[in-house]
């Protein structure tokens, strides 16, 4: 017991930022569902970390306050870019997501309440291992059951064909619109719990370079179910810190990951095992 | 139970509708014919609210659909399948139809996650539900079965069941009946009259496959040119003279161009090929020749694969099976770009001009698989040749005409001095008096010793213009011959007609 | 207005690169219909070959460029043959082609840091004309004169290849319409090839450019921002239109130092990115662009 106790007291920060890494796959895994790529999720789990920080920080409000603002707040937005961004396609969406995570960052950088380029420090220390994995563990839960709804079907009919989607009556608009905000309030979440346990936060997370990491965690895990992008986010969020020696190489596993997967493996590392749950459920 | 009101659809200058009335009555199976860009899809289109009308209206049991969005139209009690079969591939044939009682499914997200036993009741019901269905269509035993791996004929009927799902009143089928055989045509047939009969259904089907029309329906309307030339029971619509002209197009006061007696070497050599696109065969063992000097056409209904076989020739299609062979050489599944320098020029479909470039650069391009040095000599020649095109020769090919942008495509198709020129369809969307023009063309073409493989659905002109004929019915040969004695064959108006 | 007009050469010059960039963008989405946010990286990796041949090789200002060009056009035919011919062989989506770029972008910079290093470089002096030319309160450097001639040069020889010669014919007729194009006999994948090399050169030059404008400004990093503001002017000028890269390319150049001498510069990136996404979301085929997609 003594040696689990010890074990995670090295490594808490990693166990924890893998729990968010997961978290923050799914926040772009449900958009995917509906066939959207979002790249602002970054910028959405920054909105929510700010959110939180601000008022456990200068107003002393309890955690779970400041959790739920933070990611309704997320969740606001994203409805806010996703509404007019349902006319576009694919990569068009992407980009123009792509393009509000810049917006958010530079703003971030230049307010007062957010600290500009330093961000803010001093977040009181508030999260656990429970809270993380908590919250995860709910997620996963709801994923697992949307999947299996009315709505999971829906997301799945309008990444397959919308033409034929909107043809059994489902309601393109509303459902990505759904889509959209789940991935603020979780994004949110992630992003909450995060500046809790690192106890500070800055412009530089809501960049596209973070955006392209938690890419690369779902791509990796594969997309067929929300497994994927769970194992994604926790394996290439430890992995790398037990590789140190290719710490040099950060970007260019990351890239290759993308590479090879979308090439090679297009539904992420897990395809064959899932595949075979999959026929198993029906 | 639906009326169309003088419903009017343009795009741009282009009436793809114009003015069309019909009533379906309860229980009907109705059938909407017409060749090709006739309006038929653009029609099922408006009236499941994917497209608003220009003017006129349909009402659906008596409401007006109006502005209505396409799913907002699915729960008013319609549902429709797709010409280009649009299933949702990854999922299981099962789940493809739960989807489609979408609409009929009760519960929200939050009862979905808390696994309320409310929920789990709706979800066993509409799994039931779509099992039967399945079995309702004959694919009762392909339950889980990913859609995108079943055979096309099943994925045809899936996508029947799935429609169902959604347990409308009014139900809109799109070329039920596409690249299917015989035995599978008549499968369907069986299928919608069942449909008719157990479910308490009426249809309103688009087809081309004139057994299938001519055998289910009870009553058929007919568009052309976006307009409704006629409507009645199979055996008038079969019969009026109107239908009859659209379909093979009308007797020119042209006198038959002179036959040549002896006919050259063979050019082309098509032998026992099978071709198709994914899983949709749509040639079956197709053999066909032209000779130098001849003038071949290739006629028969819209989706009877002329157009497939045009493709296979010039490597836009691999053959499956078979040989083809130019001047004795196989180019049977070669790339298009080899092709085309071995002396192929196909005039595509619909024209395709290259629109935002220069009708000049448009003829070059043609040229492009040539090595010699007098490619502007036949560029000059060319425009003397084709006067219009020389007077237009700096303007985007794409804001001529029709019949100007056909003598692009044709010219395009010289510019490479081929040995063989085909060409799909050039009368399609011309004026009579244009069509009359390019044909004048095409006799001239011929006479300079150009040999040419023409595919077209208007079949008198076609027949009058050919030296050989070949009919093409449902992907295969059924009948072949010197053109003119075609020309006053009955059976040539069965192979369209039904 | 002395102030307006100096700070109008300075937006001409800084937009004439974005130019140059935006094009090699529009050619390849032109062509294939894909985003290649590789680019970014190539005109780094550009900037950084210059480096290395003005400092290793005592290359002169031509023979860098030159040199540069070919070596980021024959990354680029590389590039399209690893990451993104596979996904055309699957017709795999459009996504999947961003996807891969963003991951070529990675793999790109990361191997730069390791063969460059992270820090931020200068061409040397020795490489870089500092002579200025002044007047009426006005002053030109012979640099900015340098960037531009060469912009105005490239331009006009890629409008001369693409109007006047054989393959300029093709590019365009397969960017128009590729199943045509077969048929007229014209090599797509030869015509993908050119395309790529042409490409990656002009996103080479243009990273050779930036490196000469701006003082230390040569690293494996230098792309990003160029990348997304690349990305925007070509959004801006329409996807797919030559002319439009270069007006987009010309407009955010402009348009930045604009809002940098009388706005709040912090905000400057944000002001360029909510410009785009403003732009996507009201008129998608921006100022000149063609229609979206040849979706059957």
């Amino acid at each position: 017991m003594s040696v689990i106790l010890s074990f995670y007291a090295a490594y808490s920060t990693l166990i924890l930022f893998a729990g968010v890494a997961a978290l923050l796959a799914l926040s772009i895994y449900v958009t995917l569902m509906a066939g959207q790529l979002s790249l602002g999720n970054a910028a959405l789990a920054a909105i929510g970390g700010y959110a939180a920080a601000i008022l456990t920080r200068n107003y002393h409000t309890p955690l779970w306050v400041a959790l739920l603002a933070g990611s309704g707040l997320a969740m606001l937005v994203a409805v806010v870019i996703g509404v007019p961004s349902l006319r576009l396609r694919g990569v068009y969406l992407a980009i123009a997501t792509l393009a509000f995570g810049e917006v958010v960052r530079v703003v971030a950088l230049n307010l007062k309440i957010t600290g500009g380029a330093l961000g803010l420090v001093g977040i009181p220390a508030l999260v656990t291992f429970w809270h993380v994995y908590g919250i995860l563990l709910a997620a996963a839960f709801f994923f697992y059951r949307l999947e299996r709804s009315k709505v999971g079907r829906a997301f799945a009919a309008i990444r397959q064909d919308e033409t034929a989607a909107q043809a059994m009556g489902i309601r393109i608009t509303y459902y990505k619109v759904l889509a959209f905000a789940l991935a603020g309030l979780i994004s949110g979440l992630a992003g909450g719990l995060s500046v809790h346990f690192t106890y500070i936060i800055n412009p530089a997370q809501a960049s596209f370079s973070e955006a392209v990491n938690i890419l690369t965690y779902a791509i990796f895990g594969g997309t067929a179910s929300f497994f994927g992008p769970i194992i994604g986010g926790m394996v290439l969020t430890i992995l790398p810190e037990s590789l140190r020696f290719l710490r040099e190489y950060r970007l260019l596993m990351n890239g290759a990951i993308l590479v090879l997967v979308t090439i090679y493996l297009p539904n992420g590392v897990l395809s064959p095992r899932l595949w075979r749950w999959r026929r198993a459920r029906l | 139970m639906l009326a169309c009101e003088q419903v009017s659809r343009a795009f741009g200058g282009l009436a793809a509708v114009e003015n069309v009335s019909f009533t379906v009555a309860e229980g009907e199976i109705f059938g909407l014919i017409g060749p090709n860009g006739a309006g038929k899809t653009t029609l099922f289109n408006i009236m499941t609210g994917f497209l608003p009308p220009t003017s006129g209206r349909v009402r659906f049991q008596g409401e007006t659909i109006g502005h209505r969005s396409a799913d907002r139209v699915a729960t008013m009690g319609i549902a429709r399948t797709f010409q280009n079969i649009r299933l949702f591939r990854e999922m299981s044939a099962l789940e493809n139809v739960v989807v489609g009682e979408h609409a009929r499914t009760r519960g929200t997200l939050l009862a979905a996650v808390l696994g309320t036993s409310a929920h789990r009741a709706e979800e066993a019901r509409v799994r039931a539900r779509a099992a039967a269905l399945l079995e309702l269509v004959g694919l009762g035993g392909r339950a889980t079965e990913t859609a995108g791996s079943l055979p096309y004929g099943d994925q045809r009927r899936l996508e029947i069941a799935r429609a169902l799902a959604a347990e409308p009143r009014l139900l809109l089928l799109d070329e039920p009946a596409a690249g299917m055989n015989p035995a599978e045509t008549q499968a369907m047939m069986d299928l919608i009259t069942r449909l008719r009969r157990e479910a308490g259904l009426t249809i309103l089907l688009i087809e081309h496959d004139m057994k299938l029309v001519m055998g289910v329906c009870d009553r058929i309307a007919v568009l052309n040119f976006g307009r409704k030339i006629a409507q009645g029971t199979p055996q008038e619509v079969r019969t009026d003279p109107a239908v009859v002209e659209a379909y093979l197009g009308g007797r020119t006061t042209r006198r038959p161009a002179p036959r040549r007696s002896e006919a050259g070497a063979t050019v082309l050599a098509i032998d026992e090929v099978d071709a198709g696109y994914g899983p949709a065969e749509v040639l079956h063992q197709v053999s066909l020749q032209v000779r130098e000097g001849q003038i071949v056409t290739l006629i028969g209904a819209n989706g009877a694969g002329k157009t497939t076989l045009l493709r296979t020739v010039s490597g836009l299609v691999r053959p499956h099976r078979g040989r083809i062979r130019l001047h004795g050489k196989s180019i049977g599944g070669a790339r298009p770009d080899w092709i085309v320098s071995r002396g192929v020029a196909h005039v595509p479909e619909g024209r395709q001009v290259l629109a935002r470039m220069t009708v000049l650069d448009n003829l070059r391009a043609g040229a492009y698989a040539r090595r010699d040095r007098e490619v502007e000599r036949d560029l000059a020649a060319m425009l003397e040749r084709f006067p219009t095109l020389g007077t237009r020769r700096g303007q985007s090919a794409g804001t001529l005409s029709g019949g100007e942008q056909q003598m692009v495509a044709i010219a395009r198709g010289l510019m490479s001095r081929p040995r063989l020129l085909m060409l799909d369809e050039p009368s399609l969307g011309l004026a009579p008096i244009l069509v009359e023009r390019i044909f004048d063309i095409i006799h001239d073409l011929n006479a300079r010793g150009v040999p040419i493989l023409l595919v077209e659905q208007n079949a008198h002109l076609a027949l009058e213009t050919a030296d050989q004929a070949y009919v093409l019915e449902a992907g295969r040969v059924v009948m072949e011959g010197p053109a003119d004695r075609l020309l006053g064959d009955a059976s040539v108006r069965r192979a369209y007609l039904g | 207005m002395v102030v307006f007009l100096q700070q109008l050469i300075n937006g001409i010059s800084l937009g004439s690169v974005y130019a140059l960039f935006a094009l090699g963008f529009t050619l390849i989405f032109g062509v294939l219909e894909i985003i290649n946010l590789a680019h970014a990286a190539i005109l780094a990796v550009g900037a950084l070959f210059a480096y290395t041949l003005f400092t290793r090789l005592n290359a002169n200002f031509l023979e860098a460029l030159l040199g540069a060009s070919i070596g980021t056009g024959l990354l680029g035919i590389a590039i399209d043959r690893i990451a993104f011919r596979p996904l055309r062989v699957r017709q795999a989506g459009r996504l999947s082609s961003l996807i891969t770029s963003i991951g070529i972008a990675l793999i790109l910079v990361n191997l730069a840091q390791i063969l460059w290093g992270s820090e931020p470089l200068s061409y040397p002096p020795s490489a870089v004309p500092i002579r200025f030319i002044s007047g009426g309160g006005v002053t030109v450097s012979l640099l900015q004169i340098i960037v531009l001639a060469t912009t105005v040069l490239l331009l006009v020889g890629l409008r001369l290849l693409l109007t006047r010669t054989k393959l300029g014919l093709a590019i365009r007729a397969v960017a128009e319409n590729p199943a045509t194009a077969s048929l007229l006999g014209m090599p797509f994948d030869r015509v993908v090839l050119f395309t790529f090399f042409l490409s990656s050169a002009l996103g080479g030059v243009a990273g050779v450019l930036v490196g000469m404008l701006l003082q230390g400004s040569v690293s494996p990093f230098m792309g990003t921002t160029y990348g997304l503001k690349g990305l925007a002017a070509i959004i801006l000028g329409g996807m797919g239109d030559i002319t439009g890269a270069v007006l987009g390319g010309l407009v955010m150049g402009i348009g930045e130092i604009m809002i940098v001498q009388y706005l709040n510069s912090s905000y400057r990136d944000g002001v360029a990115f909510g410009l785009l996404f403003l732009v996507l979301v009201v008129r998608p085929t921006g100022l000149l662009g063609q229609q979206q997609g040849r979706e059957a």
